[in-house]
């Protein structure tokens, strides 16, 4: 079972997560975030950041990742961060090499 | 044209992402993935083989199915209960704890011969070990490969497989291998093929796994129980119409038992080609260029090689063997040939016909497989001793003996190391174990011999083994 819970200010947006994000869940996230994502971005396109704290995500998909690095690059290089990895799952983003691309804490 | 960088770059992003989600699975949730592919695999084996047929134009259809079987089920009794993820092994005595770590994606090059097969195998192992696989297959051979993943796909999805984790690429090209075989994101390339191929694997700079070329030699020796040992050999070698490439090559015998070989073969369906038969059959199996294997030949049954080299043979001939006299250039068919062609030698004596099968041996076969059929252990050690294969099969049908399950406990695999002689890694039959990273946990246990030793005497240049050894092992 997985739950979101959005906090958007007029510049940022952090997005908390709970539970397997698997390929269900992500197909439902990635609507959620798009409805929150698009009108803020349309309005400070510059100055967007967005947070992505998974502390009490169990399971990612490769979707997830997908919407992780599908929003990374539509925010731009250093407004999007994972925030609350525990260890195992900063490893899988190690692993996938998204440290490349956002920065993952 | 495609963008071959760009189309390498999007394969293995995706492998990568599928690697990562992969490295969250526990051993009950891969297992129930590598089930449900091995069922579906299993299931869809007549039609898969079928297809291979069709598409390929090469070998036998029912034994296509075979193939399959062997890489579904044969290879799932295998490696069902053999533990991929997380602890292997917990020695509280030594301190050491081996763990389990997928490799990462996985390029599985797969050749015409084996096609859906090979795919299926390929798949299984690496899913077993929680590694994406990207499979690269045969030109002539992308429709039957294609439908071969999309039903694995579908199984190890519905099982809870990452996206991804299993993909093909259908419009390959050598560019396109080219750039995912030296793809800084691949972890390891499974190379079932070609010479030409495997040595591109091995020259990319990500590790390799790859198979080497067989000339496998029977010897039938006299102990052996000729009808039984021709059986296999023939068995053998128009399994599939002799593409298996551990199929037997060359047949060698001592003279003192030549009436009887030739006659059993004669009565089980071979056809001894006449040194004009052979000559023609010659020109059409082997390439005068290069001195290899025509591809036009590979996997024709008798009829159609009969006609492509313009000779009549009785009806219902299953084999044919042409009488050669030497090895290497001048004997054209004492190389390679997946077809159903033997050489056949006779030589005085025993050594003499060990000798030759050396020699067959290293001539473009090292490595890989060689046959014995004997009920002389003695013998049977010997040849074991001095040829220089992987699989050395006593009394037993190759093309279904060296790739295990059949006919021994060898593992069941279709891709068979042929170690450094092949200029491979190990002699083994490929299966998942080879699949995996070892971690090892390794506690503090304190040699008490090395700190009981004095260390300071091994700064003195004149105390050599014969003093410090002794020392080293004292008792205090």
């Amino acid at each position: 079972m997985a739950e979101f819970e959005f906090d958007a200010g007029e510049t940022r947006l952090l997005c908390r997560f709970d539970g397997r994000m698997d390929g269900a869940a992500s197909a439902q996230l990635q609507t959620e975030v798009e409805e929150r994502l698009a009108p803020l971005l349309a309005a400070h396109p510059e100055k967007l950041s967005v947070t992505f704290d998974v502390e009490k995500v169990t399971f990612v998909s490769s979707a997830y990742l997908r919407i992780c690095m599908s929003v990374a690059q539509r925010v731009g290089a250093g407004r999007f961060s994972v925030r609350g990895t525990n260890p195992a799952l900063k490893k899988i983003f190690l692993v996938a090499g998204l440290d490349n691309a956002f920065q993952v804490g | 044209m495609i963008d071959v960088r760009k189309r390498a770059d999007e394969v293995l992003e995706r492998a990568t992402l599928a690697a990562a989600v992969f490295h969250q699975l526990d051993q009950a949730e891969t297992d129930r993935i590598v089930e449900s592919v091995a069922r579906a695999g299993f299931d869809a084996r007549v039609r898969l083989a079928k297809m291979a047929r069709e598409e390929t134009g090469l070998g036998v259809w029912q034994d296509k199915v075979t193939k399959n079987v062997l890489a579904t089920q044969m290879v799932y009794e295998d490696i069902r209960r053999e533990k991929t993820v997380g602890i292997l092994s917990d020695d509280p005595r030594s301190g050491i704890t081996e763990i389990a770590q997928p490799l990462g994606p996985v390029f599985a090059v797969t050749p015409v011969t084996n096609p859906t097969s090979t795919v299926l195998y390929k798949v299984l192992i690496c899913l077993k070990t929680r590694n994406p696989i990207i499979i690269n297959p045969h030109r002539r051979s992308t429709r039957c490969c294609v439908e071969t993943v999309r039903i694995c796909y579908e199984a190890a999805l519905a099982a809870g497989a990452p996206e991804d984790c299993i993909q093909i690429l259908d419009e390959s090209s050598r560019e396109l291998t080219h750039a995912v075989m030296t793809h800084p994101q691949l972890a390891l390339i499974l190379a079932t093929g070609g010479t030409g191929l495997v040595k591109e694997a091995y020259s990319s700079g990500t590790p390799a796994i790859g198979v080497g070329p067989g000339n496998v030699p029977v010897l039938i020796d006299r102990s052996a129980d000729i009808p039984f040992a021709v059986s296999s050999i023939l068995m053998s070698k128009t399994f599939d119409n002799g593409t298996v490439c551990a199929s037997e090559q060359a047949v060698v015998l001592e003279k003192a038992i030549e009436a009887e070989v030739v006659a059993e073969f004669t009565r089980q369906g071979a056809y001894f080609l006449s040194a004009r038969e052979t000559a023609l059959v010659e020109k059409v199996a082997i390439l005068e260029s290069s001195g290899t294997m025509h591809p036009d030949i590979v996997g024709q049954g008798v009829p159609e090689i009969a006609r492509m080299a313009g000779i009549e043979v009785p009806e219902g001939t299953r084999l044919l063997l042409a009488r050669l006299e030497g090895t290497g250039k001048g004997f054209p068919l004492s190389g390679e040939v997946l077809a159903p062609i033997l050489a056949f030698y006779v030589r005085p004596d025993f050594e003499s016909a060990f000798k030759l099968c050396i020699e067959l041996n290293y001539l473009g076969g090292i490595g890989h497989t060689a046959v014995i059929h004997a009920n002389d252990e003695a013998r049977v050690l010997e040849f074991g001793h001095l040829m220089n294969a992987g699989r050395i099969l006593v009394n037993t049908p190759s093309s279904q003996g060296a790739v295990g399950a059949f006919f021994n406990p060898l593992l069941a695999s279709l891709t068979l190391g042929c170690g450094t002689g092949g200029k491979n890694i190990t002699t083994e039959n490929i299966s998942a174990k080879h699949l995996i990273n070892i971690q090892r946990i390794s506690r503090r246990r304190p040699n008490e011999k090395w700190l009981a030793f004095p260390h300071a005497r091994l700064l003195d240049e004149g105390s050599g083994w014969d003093v410090l050894i002794p020392e080293y092992h004292k008792n205090h």
